[in-house]
């Protein structure tokens, strides 16, 4: 396997990949979630979301380490058969796809309620579906470009929010800790399972990954310093609002404007919420990326272009159906299909720790 | 070559469209037709006391070279809920209500005799405004105070502004609250709330201050109407939504004094008498130092209050030419017990009419269930009853 090949990613890609796009879709409406969820514990609730999904990034790992860098649709098949992988690779692909709606949806609405003054139409969000159908039309090294220049926006855009906001945030507003009880926080883990499962996308960039030297080393942390932003940024949400989390819709506008320098030289905190607003349009194009490639897996096709675009416009035409109905799509999501989340965001991958087939030949492959 | 070019088509109108969209370009309005609201008043209607009756104070820019000052329309309608008042304002002029630039509401003195809460919640759910915009109570009515001429700027809102939102630190004499901080005290479990109370002063009577504040014309303009400035030092109780009691100026500036650091900041010491002679003292603190902390001692609530104020004496009424030679830097200590005497009995005056009112304004019930969880449920109804002060304040000059 060449290296330098441009078509693959790097470790280092990787780590900044979890850095740019990760932390960016958990800050529009799941503080909103969570609050509604766990209370004044919600910051534990993301912290649990986070370890799971560290597990899932560990379990993936071992694979990739197993296969040296092997697809995971070919350890799949090697192991279940074409006809497994097929069926595990469609159930991936209700997975991204479902999981994709919730994060284009919030985003769309955060834009539409807090950057419009009055009713936007539905064509005003289209030019993102434009640009989620030309990401997922390009190899996957395009998103490893993408992280190396976006992680900077995510991290510059949460620093200037979060210090902005922290000396507004009365930390001792979540204790006593654990009050809310081991139930709502689980209960807010559960309903937060559609904005996690980020350790899923390292199944499916492995085959793209070369193996490479203390690569776990580099990559747990960078996850766990992608993982830090979202539980911090609840630690603020709910310091700075608390009797009223349950009901600040957009937290990532709220957060910074109560700050002095705000009241004194007007809302540059929008500068950081555009930067965010960038990198968020790249992340919740992901989940469609993997989905247009759990597509291009089964069917075997080889216009990418048109499955693209095909599956952005199937997300297009779902988000225009469902406009008047978001709070029912968000019930159904933190309710009973977060245990279908679960499952493809966490079981499956810690069942694929045993698949072993194949994996010794991979190994003298490697050699 | 030719796919290449039509790439670079697509991501210039892909930028194109991004610029659009993050600029609100899709949804821009006529700014002819918009009504930039600068503030918000609300009174109880006149006609039916159960409705509301809105002004708002709109800004209407000017063009540099024709004028360089601010010009203002005040406009008022009534409705059932405040939005339904704003949104009739929008029918009667053709004007889209912009709430995006209003940084001040203002409760009319008939509103503190209803739930202030019910009117206020539309601002802290509406994402028109911005939660961080200031929230007062005033004597009379608020169309009359947004109306009011003053020789600070020609817009009032904006005069009221600079009372409410002083140099950050610099002050402390009012108790600002936004609609945010006013949201979490009254959804709080003590549902207790405050805000500043504001009182339009003749220009030339404000205390301690002349009728050519800055700059502006004293006594009649134009109409013939008196000018007026604006006193925030008081501060409205709320709870449960209504007005309970009033903090005055001595207890507002010691109850700021507790919350937040603040330097510039100045305080009077009346009558303090040394050798035999009474002195009034203005002392400039520089900065300082409290902490709250409510322990449960045996069953009983002690709220420990230690404040270190460090500060040197600005001013004072009466001199005598052996003491001129002494340093400012340098308080004397009859001062210094004299203010912390006052200390005291502002912050035993605060904590009484807490109880009386049953408004929280420490906000004790948030810290006995934060630190002293296990006994939130025994103490909580009757916390203000059962409360010992312990107090320890120092103020502190040059030493």
């Amino acid at each position: 396997m060449d290296n330098n090949d441009n078509n693959h990613f790097r470790i280092r890609n990787v780590c900044l990949f979890f850095i740019a796009f990760l932390p960016a879709t958990k800050i529009f409406l799941l503080p909103h979630v969570l609050a509604r969820a766990a209370g004044a514990d919600m910051w534990i609730s993301a912290a649990v979301n986070v370890v799971l999904d560290a597990i899932t990034l560990f379990s993936a790992f071992v694979l990739w380490k197993r296969y040296g860098g092997k697809d995971y649709y070919e350890i799949l098949t090697l192991n279940i058969g074409k006809i497994g992988a097929n069926i595990v690779y469609a159930a991936y692909f209700f997975y991204f796809f479902f999981k994709a709606f919730t994060l284009v949806n919030e985003q769309k609405l955060y834009v539409e309620r807090t950057l419009y003054e009055n009713t936007a139409n539905f064509f005003t969000f289209l030019p993102f579906f434009v640009f989620c159908a030309y990401l997922a039309s390009k190899k996957i090294f395009v998103l490893g470009r993408l992280a190396d220049i976006m992680f900077l926006c995510t991290a510059i855009g949460l620093i200037i929010l979060y210090a902005l906001a922290f000396s507004n945030t009365d930390f001792t507003a979540v204790l006593p800790v654990g009050a809310s009880g081991a139930g709502r926080i689980l209960k807010g883990s559960f309903s937060a399972l559609n904005w996690f499962g980020d350790g899923v996308y390292l199944f499916f960039l492995m085959g793209s990954v070369p193996p490479e030297k203390r690569a776990l080393g580099k990559l747990l942390p960078s996850y766990f310093a992608a993982g830090l932003f979202p539980v911090l940024c609840m630690l603020m949400f709910y310091g700075i609002f608390s009797s009223v989390a349950v009901r600040q819709e957009f937290a990532m506008t709220e957060i910074a404007k109560y700050s002095v320098a705000i009241n004194n030289i007007g809302r540059f905190d929008y500068v950081a919420i555009f930067a965010l607003l960038f990198t968020g349009a790249a992340a919740m194009s992901l989940p469609l990326y993997f989905a247009t490639e759990c597509v291009l897996k089964i069917a075997g096709i080889e216009k990418r272009a048109y499955v693209a675009a095909a599956v952005s416009a199937a997300m297009f035409a779902l988000v225009t159906l469902l406009r008047e109905h978001y709070a029912t799509a968000l019930d159904i999501t933190v309710g009973a299909t977060a245990a279908f989340y679960l499952a493809m965001g966490n079981v499956v991958p810690l069942l694929s720790l045993f698949l072993k087939r194949g994996a010794k030949h991979a190994e003298e492959n490697g050699r | 070559m030719r796919k290449k070019t039509g790439v670079k088509a697509i991501f210039l109108g892909m930028l194109f469209c991004a610029l659009l969209y993050f600029s609100n370009n899709f949804g821009l309005i006529d700014i002819e037709k918009t009504a930039i609201i600068t503030a918000v008043g609300i009174d109880l209607s006149e006609k039916d006391p159960e409705e509301y009756e809105v002004t708002v104070q709109i800004a209407i820019p000017q063009a540099s070279a024709t004028s360089q000052d601010n010009e203002k329309a005040v406009l008022s309608a009534e409705g059932a809920t405040v939005s339904e008042a704003l949104h009739q304002i929008g029918d009667i002029t053709g004007w889209y209500p912009n709430l995006s630039f209003c940084n001040l509401i203002v409760l009319g003195e008939e509103m503190l005799a209803v739930d202030a809460n019910v009117c206020l919640d539309y601002f802290a759910k509406t994402l028109k405004i911005q939660y961080s915009a200031c929230v007062a109570a005033c004597e009379g009515k608020a169309k009359e105070l947004l109306d009011a001429i003053t020789p600070l700027d020609n817009i009032s809102s904006f005069a009221i502004q600079k009372i409410l939102l002083k140099n950050p630190g610099m002050t402390s004499d009012v108790a600002t609250v936004n609609i945010k901080n006013f949201s979490v005290g009254y959804y709080s479990p003590s549902s207790s709330a405050y805000m500043p109370y504001i009182r339009a002063v003749p220009a030339g009577r404000a205390d301690g201050q002349s009728g050519e504040t800055g700059g502006g014309q004293s006594g009649a303009q134009g109409g013939g109407e008196e000018e007026k400035v604006f006193d925030a030092s008081f501060t409205a109780l709320f709870k449960d939504g209504f007005f309970v009691g009033m903090l005055d100026d001595h207890e507002t500036k010691t109850f700021n004094l507790l919350k937040e650091s603040v330097k510039e900041n100045f305080l009077i010491v009346d009558d303090v008498e040394i050798d035999g002679m009474k002195t009034d003292y203005l002392l400039n603190v520089t900065h300082n130092r409290c902490k709250m902390k409510l322990a449960v001692e045996n069953g009983a609530p002690v709220l420990r209050v230690d404040a270190r104020i460090f500060a040197r004496v600005e001013d004072r009424s009466t001199y005598e030419k052996r003491e001129g030679l002494q340093s400012n830097a340098l308080m004397p200590e009859a001062v210094a017990r004299k203010a912390e005497e006052n200390f005291v009995k502002y912050l035993s005056s605060i904590v009484k009419k807490s109880r009386e009112s049953g408004c929280d304004v420490l906000e004790l019930d948030n810290k006995l269930y934060r630190f002293n969880n296990a006994d939130y449920a025994a103490l909580r109804e009757d916390l203000y009853e059962r409360l010992q002060l312990d107090v320890r304040v120092s103020f502190t000059g040059a030493k």
